[in-house]
């Protein structure tokens, strides 16, 4: 950690997700109240229109689980997108101080990641008047590392995402395309269990996005989600999508290291 | 043996080995995705350009190093690729010792920010903690001047603000090496005064300092040496004076090139009046090149028969009106068309340029005007040995 981060890069990424806190809600009357409040108003339309008008969400703890998966959803989106813009938007520091690039993609990260922390307080208080959870001395243990694996996954996609905007600016619009068919192709507003060919749940919980978010609402909202162990017999299978972690985050690290040499030209 | 060498690398604290940057530049800004469908294969039609050549040498120990050269010759990438924020294409360069790029003032300044938290944030970028930061802030705001609008949004700075603010918190920056980009460019002549103060007390310090500049005062005056650099390449390197020396010589051959370009243009104008004009040395030979002392003959010849009274005048390029007479004040008698007219040029090194009127009778009667005659370029080979426009008699006695 020392290496990657020697003090006085701690000092500036402070300052820069400091920096970025205080823009991004300035001159609004409910500042930060904002960050809390978007994923609860998209969590009310989510829920008019699928559990009560499409009657979908019958599953015990729906409305929990519907919530816990726009968050975590949320910060996926949020933090890539930000992050696809950050190197871009620093051009003007990029190009006069040879400040260590890798941290911007990370403070933009960083700064989303505040706010989901935010928005998971939120959760934790319903959860808290909330019957029939799943939360037990195991969450303690294991939603942290969920959490880390979702940070690392979500930070993989940045680094490789903020260095190919340099180059080509059409990744913004991909981007958008592949968030939302990524909404969709996650169970945030469906249960797992609806989707009703297995192979089907086998391939999608290889996505992290997709075991993360199960593995969370096995610990924290309700117990009976559709995990690895469920559809496959090789328990092996459960390291596949950390594997593909480790793997996106080292190609999103070298691609960008790789880029990053050129940055203060092309920006 | 090896003793000396490590001495010798220990003195070292900027090492520039055969340093190369080429950058591509595209016609059109490519860069989407149908420009790559449309032509997949070919490479979008870029144009190279070699910013530095090769570049090589060596800056000591507290030493005061200028960069000097035209604007595009390549010093300011130069510059860059010391700070780190340019890759090299190939070549090395080894710095020894901590530095700190002011390649502008106030990088990272966000208009959106209070004062304070510009102070804090370009801080950061300066390498200071946040402690360190509160430790200082008093003695930034004070030398600033600008204690109560440090709680004001940046924006509503005036621009003078907010660089004596950047200007303030840059020079605390602790660093052996100092990397400066024509700074002094910017600001009121306070504020240059400023600068200047700093410039005397880190050069008391004995830091090492690279200052970019094409002006040729501040090299003068604070370094020790100096590149030329030129298209990419070193031109020469050597001491402040003789570096500058030859730079200002460059851009006047420079402007004598332009001149004589120019001059072709106006020669075809007043050949249309009937008048011709050339300029020539002692030898009888067209030329627009003296040395001082220099007799320059002026041909003049018109084919209006009003002219009774011609004027030439002699104008410095900064724009002093250094001589002037006419005929009829010297009573002189025009008798044909066609005068010579002979100038023994004691003037100092620099541009000229003459100005000739053709008048009637009457002084107001104005007939022809040639308001960009020839240009004379008062060059010599070695440094002049005194200053200003004309070399007056002088005489220095001991004991009076």
């Amino acid at each position: 950690m020392r290496q990657i981060l020697p003090k006085k890069n701690r000092n500036l990424l402070f300052e820069m997700i400091r920096t970025d806190f205080k823009l991004r809600y300035q001159a609004s009357i409910l500042g930060y109240l904002w960050s809390v409040m978007k994923p609860l108003f998209m969590f009310a339309i989510l829920y008019v229109v699928f559990a009560k008008i499409l009657k979908l969400g019958t599953e015990p703890n729906y409305a929990l689980s519907l919530l816990l998966g726009i968050v975590l959803f949320n910060f996926f989106a949020e933090a890539t997108g930000g992050a696809l813009k950050s190197v871009v938007s620093k051009s003007s520091l990029i190009r006069k101080i040879d400040i260590p690039r890798h941290l911007i993609p990370v403070a933009s990260v960083a700064s989303a990641f505040i706010n989901m922390l935010l928005n998971l307080l939120v959760v934790f208080v319903f959860v808290a008047f909330g019957t029939g959870t799943a939360v037990s001395w195991m969450t303690l243990l294991v939603f942290p590392l969920l959490i880390a694996e979702l940070v690392l996954f979500t930070i993989a996609f940045s680094f490789l995402l903020s260095a190919m905007y340099v180059k080509l600016r059409d990744i913004d619009h991909i981007w958008e395309v592949v968030r939302q068919a990524l909404f969709y192709s996650i169970p945030v507003i469906y249960p797992l269990s609806r989707v009703p060919i297995e192979i089907v749940q086998q391939i999608m919980l290889m996505n992290p996005l997709v075991q993360i978010i199960e593995d969370a609402r096995s610990v924290i909202t309700y117990s009976g989600v559709v995990r690895i162990p469920d559809v496959y017999q090789n328990s092996l299978m459960q390291l596949v999508p950390i594997a593909i972690v480790f793997g996106a985050l080292f190609i999103g690290i070298k691609y960008f290291s790789k880029r990053s040499k050129y940055f203060a030209e092309l920006v | 043996m090896s003793t000396n060498g490590m001495n010798d690398n220990n003195n070292i604290s900027i090492k520039v080995e055969n340093v190369s940057k080429q950058f591509l530049l595209p016609h059109q800004k490519a860069g989407t995705l149908k420009s790559f469908f449309v032509n997949p294969f070919s490479k979008f039609e870029n144009e190279k350009q070699m910013a530095l050549d090769g570049v090589s040498f060596e800056i000591k120990k507290g030493e005061f190093f200028g960069i000097v050269g035209r604007n595009g010759s390549g010093k300011s990438t130069l510059l860059k690729c010391m700070a780190g924020v340019y890759t090299p294409d190939k070549g090395h360069i080894k710095v020894n010792g901590s530095l700190v790029p002011f390649i502008e003032l106030g990088v990272g300044f966000n208009p959106e920010l209070s004062g304070r938290d510009n102070v804090y944030l370009n801080g950061a970028l300066l390498g200071f903690s946040r402690p360190e930061i509160d430790a200082m802030y008093q003695e930034i705001v004070d030398f600033a001047e600008i204690e109560k609008f440090m709680d004001q949004k940046l924006k509503n700075y005036s621009s003078g603000m907010q660089v004596r603010l950047a200007f303030s918190i840059a020079i605390r920056a602790k660093s052996d090496i100092l990397l400066l980009d024509e700074v002094l460019a910017v600001g009121d002549t306070n504020f240059q005064k400023k600068c200047f103060d700093y410039f005397e007390k880190i050069k008391r310090e004995n830091k090492t300092v690279v200052l970019v500049t094409h002006d040729m005062g501040a090299i003068e005056k604070y370094c020790n040496r100096a590149i030329l650099i030129e298209e990419g390449l070193i031109k020469s390197q050597g001491s402040a004076q003789e570096v500058a020396y030859l730079y200002a010589k460059n851009n006047k051959e420079i402007y004598f090139d332009n001149k004589l370009k120019n001059q072709n243009k106006s020669k075809e104008d007043f050949t249309t009046k009937g008048i011709t004009c050339e300029l020539m040395n002692d030898h009888g030979k067209e030329s627009n090149k003296f040395n001082y002392g220099d007799t320059a003959i002026l041909k003049l010849s018109w084919k209006n028969p009003e002219v009774k009274n011609i004027g030439v005048a002699l104008i410095r390029q900064t724009g002093e009106y250094v001589f002037g007479a006419n005929t009829i004040l010297d009573n002189f008698d025009i008798t044909d068309n066609n005068i010579g007219y002979n100038i023994k040029l004691d003037i100092g090194e620099g541009n000229y340029m003459f100005k000739i009127g053709f008048f009637g009778k009457d002084d107001s009667e104005k007939l022809e005007f040639i308001d960009e005659g020839p240009a004379v370029v008062i060059d010599s080979d070695t440094v002049q040995k005194w200053g200003g426009i004309v070399k007056l008699d002088h005489k220095w006695r001991n004991n009076v």
